[in-house]
This record gives C-alpha cells, sequence and structure tokens, in this order.
C-alpha cells in the first residue's frame, strides 16, 4: 500500500561479461539504468567507441522501417475494426525472435523496395509526361504530315490554333481574306485549326488571334505523324501499367513476410538501445561499473543472477536524500485499478504517502452515485469482464477496465438503494415481469427525483467527510517531522472548527459540544496565522485573516453537489429513454421492434456518456478538492530496462547468448 | 466581452417582459420565479458550454501531437463545467422551495415570482462569465500541460481557483431563495 522501496545498485564487472551482464538485465526487467559516469563526476569516462556500432544499428533500423513504410503504403494492411482503434500490440513467441535475430535478408529486401520505389517514381513522372503528350496531339491526329513541319517556311507563317467554338466563324471570316485556314477537328469548346499565312500579313493575324480568344499551341520538340506519337506513347504507357502491376506484386510478395519484418525491427531497435545503454557505463582497462536503481524485493534476486555469470559483484545502498528517486507504486490488487486515478495526476514523490488507497473509498463511491443506475452498474461489471476475458487487453490496460468494473459494483448497490434500474424500466415491463417493479422499489431507500434536497445534502456530506479527511491526513504528515509538528495546529484548528460550524448550523446534538468545536478550532486558525506571521504588530490581523480560510472550504464542499447533478441526469436521461421507447412501442406492427432497439440504443448511448462523466468528475474532485490538501506530486515512473518493441511485446522476455549477436553481427 | 454582453442583453430582455407583465397585472408570478430558475441553469450553462468547448479545442490540439496526454486533458478540460452543475442547483433551489417535489405549489403574487427572479441572478451572471474566463485558463493550462505533463497537477489548480467566484455566486443565491418570505 505504498510506494516501492528502492535500492541504488552499483555493478562492477570484468569487461568481458559486459554483453552477458546487459543480456540479463534486459531478461530480469528489474533495473533502471542512470548514467554511471555522471555519477563520478566525469572521472572515470567510458572509452568504448560505440558510436560506430550505433550509427551501423541505426541505419539498419531505418532501413527495415523504411520497408515497413513502403509496404505499408502499397499493401495497407487489414486488421480489424476493434484491433485498429485500440491498437494493441501483438505478441512475439521466443521462436519468432530468434527467427527475427537469425535474419540475414533483409538488407537484399530493402534494397529491392528501394529500388522498385524509385522506379515508381519514375513511373509516375514518365506517365505523366505520355499523358499530357497525348492530350496536346489528340486533336491533330488526323494531320498527315509530320508534327515538325508545323512551323514557319522562308514566307510564311504556319501555326497551329486552338479557338474557342462561339469565335470560330467570326475568326475565319475575318482571316479569309489573307489567311488559309483549315480545320483538323473540334469538340464541344473548340476547334483547331491550321492557319498559314504571309509574313507580311502576320501582324493582322496576330490581331485576329487576340480578338478570337484563341491560343497557338506549340508542340515542342516532337517529331513525327501525330497518329504515330500518340501509338507510340499508348503502348508505352501500357508498358508502364505492366511494369507498375509486377513492382506492386513483388510487393504483395514481400508482403506476406511483413510480421517476421516487424519482428526484426524490434529487434534491431532493441540491439540499438543495448548499445546505447552501454554508453551509461563507466569503464576501465577491465572493469566496467554500472549504475541504476532497483526495487528493493529485486534486489536478492538480481544479485543471484549477476553473480552466476561471473566476476561480477553488486553493491546495495539506500537512496540519498538529494537523489530523484524513481517511483512504482504497490497496492493490493482491490487497490491497483485506482492507480489509473492517481496516475492521471502524476506520481508522488518518494517520501510521499501514496494516495491511491486514500482516494479509493472515495472515489469508489463517487462514481457509484454519480452514475447510480443498477442496469448499468451491471453492464460495466458484466462488460468489463467479457473485455477482459476475450480481447486480450495488455496487463496496463486492464486496470482501466478493472476500475470500471469496481465503479460498476458501486453503481449497482447506490442504483439499487435509489431505485433507479435502467432508469424506470421496471415500470414499463409487462404483466409477468412487473414482480421486479415491486421488489426494486422494495430495497429504495430515497429517490433523488423526487427528494433532490436529501441526496444534495448526502453528497455534501460526502464532501464534508473527505475535505475533513484530507486536512486530517495533512496532520499527520505534519506531525511525522519534528520541523513541521507547529504547522499541525492550524489542521487541528480546522478540523475542529468545520464539524463545530456545522453543528452550530444544523442545531443537532449538544450546542456546548458545537460551540467549543468552533471556537475552540477557531482560537487555533487564528494562532497558526499568527505564529506565521514575524511581524509583532500584525500578529493579530494575520490570525484573523486565516480564517478567511473557510471560504475555500465551503467552495470545496459545495463543489461536491455536482455528485446530485450528476446521478440525476442519469437517472433522467434513462426515464426519458424509456418514455420514447413506450412512445415508440404503440407504433402498429413494428413498434416493438422500435421499442426494443430504442432501450438498447438510449441506454446504451446513457451508460457511455454518464460513465465518462462520473469518471472525470469523480476523478477532479480527488484532485482539486482533496489531494490539494496533502499532495505535491512531481515523481517520476520507474522505468526498468527491458525488451521494449514498437510493434511487439514479448511472451517471455527474450533470453539470448552472445554465440548468436555474434553470428547476426558476422552476418551483416 | 461578447458573453457579458450576452448575459447583460438576456438581462435587459427579461426585465422588459418583467415590466410589461407588472403592468399587465396578470398574475405571473409564478411564471417569473420559472423564468429565474430556468436563466440560473440556462444562463450558467451557456458559460460552462464555452467554458468547455474552448479548453476542448486546446485539448484537441495537443492531443494531436501527443495522444498519450490525453487522459490528464480531459481533467482539465472538464474543470469549466462546474458552473452549469451550480446553475442547475441554483435552479434545484428555487424548484424545492416552490414546492415543485412535493407538488404542493404556492401561488405567487408578482413581487414574489420577481424576487426569485432576482434571487437567481447571481449564479446566472457569475456562472456565466466565470465559465468562460475558466475555460480561458484551462485552456493556458492545456498548453503548459503539452509541455510540462508533470505539471499538470498546478494547471489544475490554477483552473479551480476562477470557479471561487462561481461558489460565491451559488452561496449569494443559495441565501437569496432560502431567505425570500413566501
Amino acid at each position: 500500500m505504498a510506494v516501492a522501496r528502492m535500492k541504488k545498485l552499483t555493478v562492477f564487472c570484468h569487461r568481458s561479461l559486459r554483453d552477458r551482464v546487459v543480456a540479463t538485465l534486459e531478461r530480469l526487467q528489474a533495473m533502471q539504468i542512470l548514467d554511471a559516469r555522471a555519477a563520478l563526476d566525469g572521472s572515470i569516462g567510458n572509452g568504448l567507441d560505440l558510436s560506430a556500432e550505433e550509427s551501423r544499428l541505426s541505419a539498419r533500423l531505418d532501413e527495415v522501417a523504411y520497408v515497413i513504410r513502403y509496404l505499408q503504403s502499397s499493401c495497407p494492411q487489414q486488421r480489424g475494426l476493434l484491433a485498429g482503434l485500440l491498437s494493441f500490440k501483438d505478441e512475439l513467441t521466443p521462436e519468432k525472435l530468434e527467427t527475427a535475430r537469425q535474419d540475414t535478408t533483409y538488407r537484399r529486401v530493402y534494397q529491392t523496395c528501394f529500388g522498385d520505389e524509385v522506379r515508381l517514381n519514375e513511373i509516375r513522372a514518365r506517365r505523366q509526361v505520355l499523358e499530357s503528350r497525348i492530350q496536346l496531339l489528340h486533336p491533330w491526329t488526323g494531320l498527315t504530315m509530320p508534327i515538325e513541319t508545323v512551323d514557319d517556311t522562308s514566307c510564311t507563317r504556319v501555326v497551329a490554333l486552338a479557338v474557342p467554338m462561339n469565335e470560330v466563324d467570326e475568326f475565319r471570316s475575318g482571316t479569309a481574306s489573307f489567311c488559309h485556314v483549315s480545320e483538323a477537328s473540334r469538340d464541344e469548346r473548340t476547334a483547331w485549326l491550321l492557319v498559314i499565312c504571309l509574313l507580311s500579313d502576320v501582324d493582322r493575324l496576330q490581331e485576329a488571334i487576340s480578338e478570337a480568344n484563341a491560343r497557338a499551341v506549340q508542340f515542342g520538340d516532337l517529331e513525327g505523324r501525330p497518329r504515330d506519337i500518340v501509338a507510340a506513347a499508348t503502348a508505352e504507357l501500357a508498358e508502364l501499367t505492366d511494369q507498375e502491376a509486377e513492382i506492386r506484386a513483388r510487393a504483395m510478395q514481400i508482403a506476406t513476410d511483413r510480421l517476421h519484418l516487424m519482428a526484426v525491427h524490434d529487434h534491431l531497435a532493441n540491439e540499438l538501445q543495448r548499445v546505447q545503454l552501454q554508453s551509461q557505463f563507466a569503464c576501465t582497462d577491465q572493469v566496467d561499473m554500472i549504475l541504476g536503481w532497483v526495487k528493493q524485493r529485486s534486489v536478492d534476486h538480481l544479485t543471484r543472477e549477476l553473480s552466476d555469470l561471473g566476476e561480477v559483484e553488486v553493491f546495495v545502498d539506500d537512496p540519498g536524500p538529494d537523489d530523484n528517486v524513481p517511483i512504482e507504486l504497490e497496492n493490493h490488487k482491490l487497490i491497483k485499478p485506482f492507480e489509473v486515478v492517481t496516475n492521471l495526476y502524476g506520481y508522488p514523490r518518494y517520501n510521499e504517502v501514496d494516495p491511491t488507497p486514500l482516494l479509493a473509498p472515495f472515489f469508489f463511491v463517487f462514481f457509484g452515485l454519480a452514475l447510480s443506475d443498477a442496469g448499468y452498474g451491471i453492464l460495466l461489471l458484466v462488460l468489463g469482464w467479457l473485455a477482459i476475458k476475450k480481447l486480450g487487453i495488455p496487463v496496463g490496460g486492464q486496470k482501466l477496465v478493472k476500475l470500471l468494473m469496481l465503479g460498476g459494483l458501486s453503481s449497482l448497490v447506490l442504483g439499487a438503494v435509489t431505485g433507479s434500474w435502467f432508469g424506470d424500466l421496471f415500470r414499463l415491463l409487462p404483466g409477468f415481469l412487473s414482480g421486479l417493479a415491486a421488489a426494486a422499489s422494495r430495497i429504495t431507500i430515497v429517490d433523488p427525483v423526487s427528494e433532490p434536497i436529501t441526496v444534495l445534502l448526502i453528497a455534501l456530506a460526502l464532501g464534508v467527510i473527505q475535505v475533513w479527511t484530507g486536512i486530517l491526513i495533512k496532520l499527520v504528515i505534519n506531525l511525522q517531522a519534528p520541523k513541521t509538528r507547529l504547522k499541525g495546529i492550524e489542521q487541528i484548528g480546522w478540523l475542529a472548527l468545520i464539524p463545530g460550524v456545522i453543528l452550530l448550523g444544523v442545531g443537532v446534538g449538544s450546542e456546548l459540544l458545537a460551540q467549543i468545536l468552533t471556537y475552540g478550532g477557531g482560537g487555533a486558525v487564528v494562532l497558526a496565522g499568527a505564529i506565521n506571521q514575524p511581524s509583532w504588530v500584525l500578529k493579530p490581523f494575520s490570525g484573523l485573516y486565516n480564517l478567511y480560510g473557510i471560504i475555500n472550504y465551503v467552495g470545496d464542499i459545495l463543489s461536491y453537489s455536482r455528485l446530485l447533478a450528476l446521478g440525476l441526469a442519469t437517472a433522467v436521461i434513462g426515464v426519458v429513454v424509456n418514455q420514447i421507447a413506450q412512445l415508440v412501442g404503440a407504433v402498429p406492427l413494428i413498434g416493438a421492434v422500435l421499442a426494443l432497439a430504442m432501450i438498447v440504443g438510449g441506454h446504451i448511448f446513457n451508460l457511455l456518456v454518464n460513465t465518462l462523466g462520473s469518471f472525470v468528475h469523480s476523478g477532479r474532485l480527488q484532485f482539486v478538492e482533496f489531494f490539494t490538501k496533502f499532495f505535491e506530486g512531481g515523481g517520476r515512473p520507474f522505468r526498468p530496462f527491458r525488451w521494449e518493441g514498437t510493434y511487439f511485446t514479448l511472451t517471455e522476455p527474450a533470453a539470448t547468448t552472445d554465440s548468436s549477436q555474434a553470428a547476426q553481427r558476422a552476418a551483416n | 466581452m461578447a458573453a457579458i454582453s450576452l448575459g447583460a442583453s438576456l438581462a435587459a430582455v427579461s426585465l422588459s417582459v418583467l415590466g410589461v407583465l407588472i403592468s399587465l397585472q396578470m398574475g405571473t408570478g409564478l411564471a417569473l420565479a420559472i423564468l429565474g430558475a430556468g436563466m440560473a441553469v440556462m444562463v450558467a450553462g451557456i458559460g460552462s458550454s464555452v467554458g468547455v468547448g474552448i479548453a476542448g479545442e486546446a485539448a484537441a490540439g495537443v492531443t494531436a501531437e501527443d495522444p498519450e496526454k490525453f487522459g490528464r486533458l480531459i481533467l482539465l478540460q472538464a474543470l469549466p463545467g462546474t458552473q452549469g452543475f451550480y446553475g442547475l442547483i441554483g435552479g434545484f433551489l428555487v424548484m424545492n422551495r416552490l414546492g415543485f417535489f412535493t407538488g404542493d405549489i404556492p401561488t405567487l403574487t408578482v413581487e414574489q415570482g420577481a424576487q426569485f427572479f432576482f434571487a437567481c441572478l447571481p449564479i446566472a451572471i457569475a456562472g456565466i462569465v466565470s465559465g468562460i474566463h475558466q475555460g480561458r485558463v484551462s485552456a493556458a493550462g492545456i498548453g503548459l500541460t503539452a509541455k510540462r505533463p508533470e505539471e499538470s497537477g498546478k494547471a489544475l489548480i490554477m483552473s479551480a481557483m476562477v470557479e471561487t467566484y462561481a461558489v460565491l455566486g451559488l452561496l449569494a443565491t443559495l441565501l437569496l431563495v432560502n431567505g425570500i418570505p413566501l
């Protein structure tokens, strides 16, 4: 129920054992590696020239990543809808990993794919040229002369024109006196004309051209009859299409090995990680020093495994006061799902209290109160159980599902108590099931729709309890360190003042007790404020000003009124869904089907929207009203050195021997 | 600024309606009280909608760059939603006082109806203004979380500070509504 205790480990090994030590650490997933050289203030460096190895692996990794990207763009992977949405990593068995390790062909695959992609780009560019050429010459296929003859002679201008259809007649009549015009072809918008005139009449022709909004067609360097050029281009296009198909087929063939290539990618990425890790070792001629954090409970096992390798010595130290110790939370398995809430805010520091078991009961109750529907609670339990069993969610994601299941349990209990089962569905059920409605109303204690003020007071009371608990926790924390003991006076003050004021306001119980609490608590708060003020003149004012904090507490407590609002929202939407279903059910013939669809769809919508709202607001209450009383946070998580893949997780930790590594390196 | 003018124009419209009705002496006390309760919910709801919307736009941008941060961002986005809840509570208080939940609704004079109407204004106006501004602080906090994810707690606190004034508005409404003599 706490932050896991950590130890600082220093491992010394003979440099010949370096690879085996690294492999063991990777397999055990127990140690977060620190920079050993920095710890020695740089007096002993690394001396390893890893940059060559690093760049080699980096380049290989880029090659495999390129191939995977290329395959993804030419033959996209078909994934199931759910798998695509949730993007889980597939699992990699040790056999497949070994196959990936032994792979030596991927470099050739890379070269093939690289060449193919270059060729594809060339084809694309060439295709564009050919298509525009065909488009250019298409109107002129009727021309029997080679296209390069459409050019000026010594006395005449010969020009090909594209003339808009609505100007053609005018153009022809305008130029008839000094030009010879013949038409090559026309379509709905343009007429394609071949015009010849004497060089002396070029200006008149130019005028006529611009008046008709015509443009001259340029044929560039093309040679040969238009019909022949078009035929040649079409033939080349067909050939290009064939080549493209061939490349695509080759890509599909390579894609059958896609998973294997992904495994190679992950394998190379981890090889690179291992090499980069070694740059954090401090090394002399013969000895390597490795520094890192290990959980206290893993220390013995790790030490034994490392010592078994040979000349390895392990020294264990406690964390120093200035160390930024990484955090891992350890909690009972019923509390563990609530770590999802803590992680949203951040991790505690090493010497702080783990807030997870503290917030767990409050979050549990608030979620139930905000969702407060027994039917939805059952749905959450069932769906959560199915999700874990059938969907194969990795362990990290399971915490959230389990949290929702616990929330569902709370919602079931509180929903039963408030008489909310899928809204008021039981009221609508046909005769033989109406017994359910009677049974449900027997266990109903309070109905929030008819008695909202009662439920509001319950929510506010829960708020008082949580705020009071937060102050209490702060008091306990303050009392533990001698320096902060005096600050405990303020907490004691509030702990007495808040209940005192409430008792006075409500007028219940002994008035004397309420007065003692109020004035005593108030006095303690004033005293605490005065103690903190250095100037004697200002002390009474600071003290009284400290009482202003009551506004903050009032605000905090009022914030809990949202639990009523959320619970009501769920209930009311449920009732409305049922009412619509009832209306729709009156439709003849298909009424029953429509009503059923409405009920299923409407309640699922209500479940989704209000589960999200309940989760977010229950969490928000913890962070803003509870954590602010005692929790600082800012810790960073414990990330031990382990095999990590982009595409895969390992089914069992990888066990390697350095012989396979050496073979791999020789082959590459 | 647009929000304040929106709230002010809503108040102005309501007041002019009030004036007309008083002069017509149509005994619309209950209608006025309901208008007040409705305004508390509506106007504070506008504040929350705009605030949460502004924060949501910022959150979408950050999530596009780094989907891992989504959980923290949703929390920051939800913070300006408080004003809507407080408006609803304010409305509830009026409904409770008017006996809507027990079915025992008294006849109200126009003056009494107007009293309920005015009593709802604190949470309505404080709700809309603080909701919108809290949305802007949340959006800034989302930017803070994007650059320094471990400090999202501080962003949370900054945003929650704006809520204080909505609380004061709700308190004022609560005291006023409970103090109206029926």
